[in-house]
Formats: structure tokens, sequence, C-alpha cells
């Protein structure tokens, strides 16, 4: 059962890519990117990734990855990685609009259970880029598709009968913000900030988000 | 062709696996007394509590009130057991319930969680079951604020109180030790555990919202020095919007609390008995000692060793206090 269930998983995750959200102006099909950025999102998480730009269905597209590392854990256990791409939709002189798709998985190990998650991120941006700088509205939401829970004992000495396993259809986050990045000789400066809700609307219990990236060409 | 067929192998993949929702009463926390019939119950003011009597109905009622809020009273169960030859129960008869939306108490939206609605409910309770009657009062930490709170509001249906590890009874007293209380490092790993953990799920609604709150509740306040591992204080089940609304209840609309649970306190005349452990850095001592000339005839007793759990880890040490407070009340007859 669990290979199937694995089998799934990856099928599903092999269907797409994601990279992050870099100056559109700056890149051409055949560049490549890497960048390091730090995050407020939903937790402190520090993230590098490499992403690689080029031209499907006649449009400038990014294919790419991102493997990030929660503060505060000394065991590495609360990660994330990321795998998508972005698609150049529109573009009208100096505005564009992108669409771009990922599939992650998460990891994550607390007092109450181990757990790891596939997930799914849809989202779009529109803006104004220009090759020094850009700035561009955000919105996405980031679906917690299906998440495997083991509890663990000091978790069961609380609630005996927890039942650990696959729970589908988790929910998720919606956000909306801004993004600006601004070119600093061949690097680039990014800073990503907005809100986000549940997929019920809920507040979380952090409501913003907040990225700074650095991003490198070459 | 074959990217469609790679989609529909995976859905097919997918749902073979055997998978549970998160939603379903049970699976990640304990059900409410909504979703089981077993659980010992009691209906008030349209909710339904989780609730227990113990003891002669014929005594005197002593109703225990649980920390929090939104927390419930399983840790508080052994103050009824028999240790060193006494139990509350000789002399009292005992009421434990979750007090509304918190515990395995029926789950509730923000405009009934609420402190006004708190103190109609422990006023429907007492009269219930002590009708005309004045009460014993005994809480732990949030249950010590929702005593005081009942006391300044209605003196006369309260005969004493024992509060262990009170919080602070003034809104001013609570913004001034917060920073003290909470550990919100933003590099902390429980901090990053409790927000990480919306990666996984999305906490839309009471069970979700409770699952998540537990994994923050254990390791927010440090300075409490409470047991960890295996011994640790027991609960069942937060109860996630209780212990968010009725803390809102308590701020102005700048989110700094504002509330004062003391202004008719000098009016209550009864005995208080104040539990610290001495192990407890912010809401022990320092603020017992501190709080306790606002009512007008309370003792501070400290126990050796005890944190914020302190009923729990060190039960004997605390009943032997309260047994030595109660001896007055139970020589002069309960009532």
């Amino acid at each position: 059962m669990k290979r199937t269930c694995l089998v799934a998983v990856l099928l599903l995750v092999g269907q797409r890519d994601l990279s992050a959200q870099w100056n559109l102006a700056r890149v051409q099909p055949g560049d490549a990117r890497m960048h390091i950025s730090m995050a407020v999102d939903p937790a402190v998480i520090t993230s590098v990734g490499y992403g690689r730009f080029t031209t499907l269905f006649g449009a400038t597209t990014s294919l790419g990855f991102e493997v990030g590392v929660v503060a505060g854990d000394a065991e590495l256990g609360d990660y994330r990685v990321r795998l998508g791409g972005e698609v150049q939709l529109v573009r009208r002189g100096a505005f564009r609009v992108a669409a771009s798709a990922a599939f992650m998985t998460r990891g994550t190990s607390n007092w109450v259970f181990r757990a790891v998650n596939f997930g799914s991120d849809f989202g779009a941006t529109a803006g104004v880029y220009r090759r020094g700088w850009f700035v561009a509205g955000e919105v996405g939401f980031d679906k917690a598709i299906i998440t495997h829970l083991k509890h663990t004992q000091e978790y069961r000495d609380q609630y005996y009968d927890a039942k650990d396993g696959w729970y589908l259809n988790n929910g998720g986050t919606g956000r909306l913000g801004i993004i600006t990045g601004r070119a600093v000789g061949g690097a680039e400066l990014l800073l990503r900030a907005g809100i986000a809700r549940t997929q019920g609307g809920e507040a979380l219990a952090v409501p913003a988000y907040l990225t700074i990236g650095l991003g490198f060409g070459f | 062709m074959g990217a469609r067929w790679l989609v529909v192998a995976g859905a097919v993949a997918l749902a073979a696996c055997e998978t549970m929702t998160m939603s379903e009463p049970g699976n990640l926390v304990p059900r409410t007394v909504m979703e089981d019939s077993s659980l010992p119950s009691i209906t008030i003011n349209g909710t339904r509590l989780h609730a227990e009597l113990r003891g002669d109905p014929a005594k005197p009622l002593l109703v225990v009130l649980h920390g929090g809020p939104g927390a419930d009273y399983r840790s508080l169960l052994p103050l009824a057991e028999r240790i060193d030859g006494y139990s509350l129960t000789d002399h009292y008869r005992i009421l434990f319930w979750d007090q509304r939306g918190a515990g395995l108490s029926q789950r509730h939206e923000k405009d009934v969680l609420t402190i006004d609605q708190y103190d109609a409910d422990l006023l429907a309770l007492v009269d219930r079951f002590a009708p005309g009657q004045r009460v014993t009062l005994l809480g732990q930490s949030w249950g010590g604020m929702y005593g005081t709170s009942f006391i300044n509001r209605h003196p006369e249906r309260v005969r004493e109180a024992i509060f262990i590890e009170s919080g602070p009874l003034r809104g001013s007293t609570y913004e001034r030790i917060k920073g003290d209380l909470f550990d919100l490092n933003l590099l902390r790993e429980w901090l990053n555990d409790f927000a990480w953990s919306a990666q996984f799920f999305s906490a839309d609604d009471h069970v979700r919202l409770d699952y998540q709150l537990t994994i923050g509740a254990r390791d927010h306040q440090p300075r409490n020095n409470s047991r960890r591992g295996p011994s640790a204080e027991p609960a069942w089940r937060n109860g996630a919007k209780a212990a968010r609304y009725l803390q809102e209840d308590g701020q102005d609309a700048a989110g700094k609390f504002n509330y004062d649970f003391t202004t008719n306190l000098q009016a209550f005349t009864g005995r208080v008995l104040l539990i610290a452990g001495a192990r407890s850095e912010v809401l022990g001592v320092p603020l017992q000692e501190e709080q306790r000339p606002l009512y007008r005839n309370a003792a501070l007793k400290v126990v050796p060793g005890g944190g914020h759990d302190v009923h729990w880890t060190h039960t004997a040490q605390v009943m032997a206090e309260i047994r030595a407070f109660l001896a007055a009340s139970v020589a002069g007859g309960a009532q």
C-alpha cells in the first residue's frame, strides 16, 4: 500500500514544475539562475533554488526547483522541496502577465506528529518589468493535497486513539501580495510580501508572508 | 496522450490509498460531547458541557475551573482523589466541567465566546447545583482569573476560593508581563513548528484548529517550567476558538488587554487561598504576591519544586494546603 501511494504521488509530481518569480525582462531562453532566499512563509525558512529558461509553445518558460529548511530545527526535519515552472502569458511593452505551477513535498516533525505532505501551488503575477527593476502583484493558492501523519508517543499519552495514515483534502492557503526586484550588477535583489488566508478564509497563525531573495544569472 | 495516461494512472493510484479526513471526529483529537454520547454532560444556557459530579449531593458544592482559556479539567481530576487519608469529597460535592467551547464541551463561534457568557454559564451552574447557596471555587491559571471575575460580579454567591497559579487579574498586568511569559523569538522551534503546520493542513474547522493549537500549546510559555515527557500534565483537547475569542474579549480595538476583574473585589469578604509553584517564574510567586492584596482576605502558599502545573506534579502538597485552608470552613459547617 505504501508503494502504491508513493507511485501515485510521484506520478502527480512529475506533471509540472516551478520556479521563483524573477525579473522576466532580464531573462532569455537558455539562461539559468540560482537564488537564495530567507522568508517568513509561514515559518522562517531559508531556501536555495535553480531555474532554467526555455521556450515552450512560443512562450518564455522557466523550469526549476527550490529546497528550503525551516529555522529552529537542528534535525532538518522541517523542510520544503518545490518543483515547478512559470510561463509568460502576456507581454505588452513593459507590462507582463505570468502564471506559475508547482508541486512540492514538505516535511515536519513536532511534539505531536511527524508528517510529510504533497501539495500544489498555482499562482499568477501581473506587473511592470524593466531591465533594472520590476514590480508586480501576485495571487496564488497553495493546496495541501495529501498529508501522512504519524503521531508521537508523547501525543498518544494524551490521546491514544489518534489515527496515523494518509489524510486527503486538507485545505490550503491563499495569498495576495506584491513582488518587486532591483538589479544590482549581475545580481538581482527581490522583495516579496503579502497576506495569507486559509482556504476557509481564516487568518493564519502568521497572517502575512515576507521573502527577501538574491538571484544570480548565468 | 502519454501525459494524460499518467494523470489518470496517478489519480487511480491515489484513490487506492487508504485516506482519511482530518475533520472526521476522533481522528486527530477526541470527540466532544456532541459526537460521543457516552461522555458525561450537562446542558445549560443552550450549550452542552462535558461535566461530571463527584461526591454526595447533600454536601456543599465546590466548582472546579480549569485553565486556558480553552483547556480542560483532565489534569485537575487528581484533586478529587483520596490523598493521605483525605479527599475533598469527604466534605464537598465537586463539579468538574469543561468550559463553553473548551475541552470536550460543545464548540461555538465568536458571538457566544465572551466573558459575559462565561459568567452567565458559571452562574447557571451554581444556580442549578447549589440554588440559593454560596459555593467554593477552585481554579487553576485562567480558572483563577475566571473565578475572580465571578467573585467580582457575584460576591454573594461565593463562600471561599482556592486559586492555583492564577493569571493576571487586570489587563494592565497582563500587558506588563506578557513579554516575559511568552517566548516569541522567531527562531524558536515551537513557534516555527506551529506556523509550519499550516503547510500540512489549514485550520478551517474546530478539529483542525484545536489540533493545530495543541502543537503550540506545550512550549509557548517556557518560564512556567512545566513538566515535559511521559508524565507531563495531561489534557484531552484544546478549544482554539474559546482560547482566541475569550482573550480578544478582554482586549481593546488595538489588541491590548484592558479587562479588570478586580473593580468590585473588595466587596468579597470570604477567604481566598492562592497557591504558587516556586519554579513558576512569571505566574508564580512574583505575580501572586502582587495580586494577593487585591482580595480582602487572601493568603499565599508556595509549593517548593512546583511549576505552573504544580497541581499535577505536586498534588499531595497542593492538597495538604487546600485541606488546611478548608479545615476552618469544614469545622464551622461549610454552609
